[in-house]
């Protein structure tokens, strides 16, 4: 009796999850498991006849086969790393400038700053594209007016330019999310701290670092680590800015999953990557947690 | 005071720098889009047109079948919503009425969902449409984003639901009403405006995806507009003009929903990342 009321008390309850529970564990926790079921498999659409059991075998052909392999991962670090970066510190600055007492209507800044971020990558990107281009395009219109005619360039063709270039359009499409957070826990921290430290004669440094500082810093942990999972697994800036060109200047392992998947229908090999990008951002982020709270405990 | 105004100044400056670091690509786009052609590919091109033409608009919305993207946009969008809606309210509410150890795992199970990258489940989803014939549906791209929206969303309405005082459950339930009838007649009225920026959430997500939309559609029947506007760059490769509309037309909408509800997504936004 007991075991039955308590499964109708579970039926009541979850009863209420059915969708969430289906859609999660239909599109989520499934796809996920067969990601890494197929990981161990060759698998070609074009042959499905040629399908065979390889265990490591995509892992070994990905690591000591295939040369493209490291060069797109440390394209992907390079990546993330200076994006991530790039856009805390333009978020950090942009949100202090817009705390200033001297800035008027903060909601409206607040508001237009955030456009980048709502509007579609495929908007923002054929934007730059367009702004980019070599002849007839904005920037270098503008550096010849300023004289500077010489700097002029396929910004997204040029080998020397392009890496530097994709991630500057990434990072002006993503620094709002950096501005938008952070400047919400500044207006979180009392006013009187800083009368407090004025009073004490703090210099502007001094205040940063002993009370703006650690009043973000746990904002800053949460959005950095969203960020490096987001920037790390990005496909859509690369894929429409520059498709992984020129010569695979620009590849990074989403657009190299997509491509072995989907141009070279290599399902098997392209899930390979695809369970190597999980891993990877497990231990990275795990590794950095530990670290941090390491750190944390410490002091 | 002199150092007073002396820190005005730069920070006007800082000010001016930010807004038009932010906007010009939208000014540019937008003006580029109201153009005639000769004023497009020019060397010294105008800041302001001389002459204001609607034509590319046109060309976009008909020969380029932007409309049509649009319509496909607008239905998948709002589908996200519904489905979205439907998923993760009567969850997030039974979270705060039946609390328990299982409750707080499956909750934190569900925000450690907000860091899963799309990109792994490309291929396998991919497998899946194409198995149960899903490819080229609108239901292919429905599912794929309402899950997708789902961490998001269930963390907000929670919270929007924790903000009811539990002494007003309490006293439905002593007079006698049921879960289902509490939360029909009170909590769902009361957090009917939280439910409105969790609607326009789940739009705006379902409207800027490109990665899933590109992959589950082949078609043009059910092509979205941000794969509509990724595939005419290869048909049109220098009418600049007809795509700046096009890229114009795919950010109205999202203009819209912006300025309506502002504040509301930045407050979502923010609580959401402060406790993900």
């Amino acid at each position: 009796m007991a075991t039955i009321q308590r499964i109708r008390k579970t039926i009541y309850v979850y009863k209420y999850f059915v969708i969430i529970f289906i859609l999660i564990g239909g599109l989520m926790l499934y796809p996920l498991i067969d990601g890494f079921y197929l990981s161990l498999y060759q698998k070609n659409l074009m042959y499905p006849a040629k399908e065979k059991f390889l265990l490591f075998g995509n892992f070994k052909k990905l690591f000591f086969d295939d040369p493209m392999f490291w060069l797109v991962f440390k394209n992907s670090l390079i990546f993330t790393v200076a994006s991530v970066g790039f856009e805390y510190l333009l978020g950090l600055s942009s949100a202090l400038l817009l705390n200033s007492k001297h800035v008027p209507m903060k909601n409206f800044f607040r508001g237009i700053v955030l456009l980048p971020w709502i509007v579609p990558i495929a908007v923002n990107s054929l934007n730059w594209k367009w702004m980019l281009l070599p002849e007839y395009g904005y920037i270098n219109i503008v550096l010849k007016v300023l004289g500077f005619g010489n700097l002029a360039r396929g910004w997204l063709t040029d080998l020397k330019t392009v890496f530097p270039t994709v991630i500057l359009v990434n990072v002006w499409r993503s620094f709002p999310f950096f501005t938008v957070v952070i400047l919400a826990a500044l207006t979180l921290i009392p006013k009187d701290l800083f009368e407090a430290a004025q009073i004490d004669g703090a210099n502007r440094w001094q205040t940063f670092r002993h009370i703006t500082f650690p009043g973000i810093k746990g904002i800053s942990f949460v959005i950095i680590t969203l960020h490096i999972v987001w920037t790390f697994s990005n496909f859509d800036v690369i894929y429409l800015l520059t498709g992984g060109g020129p010569l695979h200047y620009t590849e990074v392992l989403p657009t190299y999953l997509y491509q072995q998947g989907f141009h070279f229908f290599k399902i098997g090999y392209a899930c390979s990557i695809g369970v190597f990008i999980f891993l990877f951002l497990v231990v990275t982020i795990g590794f950095y947690f530990t670290k941090i709270s390491s750190i944390q405990e410490a002091k | 005071m002199k150092k007073d105004r002396f820190v005005k100044i730069w920070i006007w400056v800082g000010l001016i720098f930010l807004l038009i670091f932010v906007l010009f690509p939208f000014y540019w786009m937008f003006v580029t889009s109201i153009k005639p052609n000769s004023e497009i590919l020019s060397s010294q091109p105008t800041l302001w047109p001389q002459k204001v033409t609607l034509n590319h608009y046109k060309m976009a919305w008909v020969y380029g079948k932007i409309g049509k993207y649009f319509k496909n946009s607008i239905i998948i969008a709002s589908m996200t919503v519904v489905l979205s809606l439907l998923a993760v309210v009567p969850a997030a509410y039974a979270s705060i009425i039946y609390r328990s150890q299982v409750m707080n795992i499956i909750s934190s199970f569900i925000l450690f969902l907000q860091m899963f990258p799309g990109i792994l489940l490309l291929i396998p989803l991919y497998i899946l449409m194409k198995n149960y014939q899903l490819i080229d549906t609108y239901t292919a791209l429905v599912i794929s984003y309402s899950t997708f929206t789902i961490p998001f969303c269930y963390l907000l309405t929670k919270s929007y639901f924790e903000g009811i005082p539990r002494e007003l459950f309490e006293a439905a339930r002593i007079d006698g009403c049921s879960d289902n009838g509490i939360f029909v007649k009170i909590a769902l009225p009361l957090i009917l405006p939280g439910i409105m920026v969790i609607g326009l959430f789940s739009f705006v997500l379902a409207w800027c995806d490109f990665m899933f939309a590109n992959t589950f559609s082949n078609s043009e029947a059910t092509r979205t507009l941000t794969v509509g506007i990724s595939t005419l760059q290869g048909v049109w490769t220098v009418e600049w003009g007809p795509l700046m509309a096009a890229a114009s037309i795919a950010t109205i909408p999202i203009l819209i929903i912006f300025s309506l509800a502002n504040k509301y997504i930045i407050e979502g936004l923010t609580a959401g990342a402060v406790k993900g």
